[in-house]
C-alpha cells in the first residue's frame, strides 16, 4: 500500500520543526577561535594510566597531604559545606571504563546569549569590564559559561592562551553530581572568604577536575595551565577563577564580582 | 551521484584543512542532523548543542573517514550518539519513538514533535494508529518515513543493521495497515 507510505510521508509536513540554527557559522566560528587561539581542540581521552599515576600520588601522600594543608581532615569536611563542589584526595581510582573526553571552553558567543543559555546572569569582575570573549558549553543538564580577559597590567598571559584571566560560572543544578578536584601533593590548597563567600585556591603544581556527570561519565576538566584556580560558591552557582597571578590577586578579583549591566542588543 | 561527487570533493577539501569546504558540508546537512537531533533528545537547544558538538567532533575525526564512503550515515551516527548522550545526561528516559506520539513518558517542558503533531484535535487516524506500534517499530517508522532518512541511514541513528531496520519497517507498515483497517493485530 504506497498511499500507506506517502501518509506517512505527509506527516512531515504536519510537523512544525523546529528553525535549523546556524549551525555553519557556529561551528565556522568554533573552528577559527581555535585556529586563532593556536591549538588544537583539548578534548582527549583520559587514559587509564593518567588517572591512576594522579590517584597513587595521593595514596602515595596521606600525611604530605595533611601537611599541604592546615587542620586537613577538619577542613575537608568543612569544604564539603560548599553545596557543589566536593575536593576529594581520592583513595582509589573511579573506574575508568566510564571515562570519555573532556571538556573545552565551549562555543563562542555574546554574553547576553551565554545569560540566556545559562539561566542567569554571569557575574562581572568589576574592575575589568566586559569579558573579550564569552563561551559555553553544555556540562551535564547544566550550562558553563566562561568569560575570557585579554592578558593586561597585573594579569599575565595564560600559557597558550591570548587570555590572561579565565572566569567561568556554573549554576548550582550541578546539585547532585560530584564535582571532583583531584590534587597531588604539590598542589597547595587553601580555604578562604571571599566576600562573605567560602571559597577554595589551588596553586602550585598542575591539577585536574574529574567531573562525573549522572550518567555515570567521568568528564576531564583540565585547567589550561594551573596557574592560581579559585573556586568559589557564590550563590547557587560555582564560579572558578583562573590567573596567572599571585592569589591575593584571585581574591581581589573575585571580591569584585558582580551582575553586569544589561548587555546591549 | 552529483550530490556524493559533491561531498566527496568537499570532504577532501576539508581534510586538507579547507575550513570553508567544511563549512559548506555544514550548510548542507545542517538541517537533517539537527532534526534527528530533535527527534532523538526532544528539545532544541539541546539538539542545536548536539548537532553542532556532532558536526566538530566529524571534523576531528575526518582524517579517519575513508575517501569514497557515504557521509550523511556516518554524520548522523555521530549525531544520534550525541543526543542520545544529552538525554541520557538530561535524565530523561523517553524512548526516541515515544516523541511520535507521547506515548511513554511524561511530556518535556518544551513542546515536542508529539505536541506539535497532536497539537489541537486528533490529527488523524494514521497519528492514533502510531501510538499502536511498539517503540522500536514506531523509531523505524518515524526515522524512514518523517524524516525520511534511508534504511543505511535508520540503522545508524538506531545502532542497528540495515536488515533489521527493513523488516523492522516491514512488521510496522504490516501492523499500521491492520490499525486502519480496524483489525486487531
Amino acid at each position: 500500500m504506497p498511499e500507506l507510505e506517502a501518509r506517512l510521508r505527509g506527516l512531515s509536513d504536519e510537523v512544525a520543526w523546529p528553525p535549523t540554527p546556524d549551525l555553519s557559522g557556529s561551528v565556522g566560528a568554533v573552528l577559527a577561535a581555535r585556529r586563532e587561539d593556536g591549538h588544537t581542540p583539548r578534548r582527549r581521552r583520559v587514559s587509564r594510566r593518567a588517572i591512576a599515576a594522579a590517584v597513587a600520588a595521593l595514596v602515595l601522600i596521606p600525611a604530605a597531604g595533611a601537611a599541604a594543608f592546615p587542620g586537613a581532615r577538619d577542613d575537608v569536611l568543612e569544604w564539603l559545606g560548599l553545596r557543589h563542589t566536593e575536593v576529594q584526595r581520592t583513595p582509589s581510582p573511579p573506574p575508568p571504563a566510564a571515562v570519555r573526553t573532556g571538556l573545552d571552553l565551549g562555543r563562542r558567543t555574546t554574553l547576553a546569549d551565554a545569560a540566556r543559555r545559562a539561566g542567569f546572569t554571569p557575574l562581572l569582575p568589576a574592575g575589568l569590564g566586559a569579558p573579550d570573549v564569552v563561551r559555553v558549553a553544555r556540562l551535564g543538564a547544566a550550562t558553563r559559561v566562561t568569560l575570557v580577559y585579554r592578558p593586561r597590567p597585573g594579569l599575565r598571559s595564560l600559557r597558550g592562551l591570548r587570555a590572561g584571566l579565565l572566569v567561568t560560572q556554573v549554576r548550582g543544578s550541578l546539585e547532585g553530581q560530584l564535582l571532583r578536584k583531584v590534587a597531588g601533593p604539590g598542589t597547595d590548597i587553601r580555604q578562604v572568604q571571599v566576600d562573605g563567600s567560602p571559597g577554595l585556591v589551588f596553586s602550585g603544581a598542575p591539577h585536574v577536575y574529574l567531573y562525573l556527570d549522572p550518567a555515570g561519565n567521568i568528564l576531564e576538566d583540565r585547567p589550561w595551565l594551573a596557574g592560581t584556580t579559585l573556586v568559589l560558591e557564590r550563590g547557587d552557582a560555582v564560579l572558578r577563577l583562573e590567573a596567572n597571578a599571585p592569589p591575593a590577586r584571585l581574591d581581589q578579583l573575585a571580591a569584585t564580582l558582580r551582575a553586569g549591566p544589561p548587555p546591549a542588543p | 551521484m552529483a550530490r556524493l561527487a559533491e561531498d566527496a570533493d568537499l570532504i577532501g577539501r576539508a581534510q586538507r584543512g579547507d575550513d570553508d569546504a567544511y563549512g559548506m558540508l555544514v550548510e548542507r546537512y545542517q538541517t537533517i542532523a539537527f532534526r534527528t537531533a530533535w527527534l532523538v533528545c526532544g528539545d532544541a537547544a539541546e539538539a542545536e548543542d548536539a548537532a553542532q558538538e556532532a558536526f566538530l567532533k566529524a571534523h576531528a575525526a575526518l582524517p579517519r573517514f575513508r575517501p569514497g564512503a557515504p557521509w550523511r550515515p556516518w554524520l548522523l551516527r555521530i549525531v544520534a550518539n550525541e543526543a542520545r548522550n544529552r538525554r541520557r545526561s538530561a535524565g530523561r528516559r523517553t524512548h526516541l519513538a515515544g516523541r511520535v506520539a507521547g506515548l511513554d513518558a511524561a511530556p518535556p517542558s518544551a513542546p515536542g514533535p508529539e505536541d506539535v503533531l497532536l497539537a489541537g484535535e486528533e490529527r488523524d487516524e494514521l497519528v492514533s494508529a502510531l501510538r499502536h506500534l511498539d517503540p522500536p517499530q514506531r523509531s523505524v517508522v518515524l526515522l524512514r518515513y518523517v524524516l525520511e532518512l534511508s534504511e543505511a541511514e535508520c540503522a545508524a541513528v538506531l545502532g542497528c543493521r540495515p536488515g533489521t531496520v527493513k523488516s523492522r519497517a516491514s512488521r510496522a507498515l504490516a501492523r499500521l495497515r491492520v490499525e486502519l483497517e480496524g483489525g486487531d493485530a
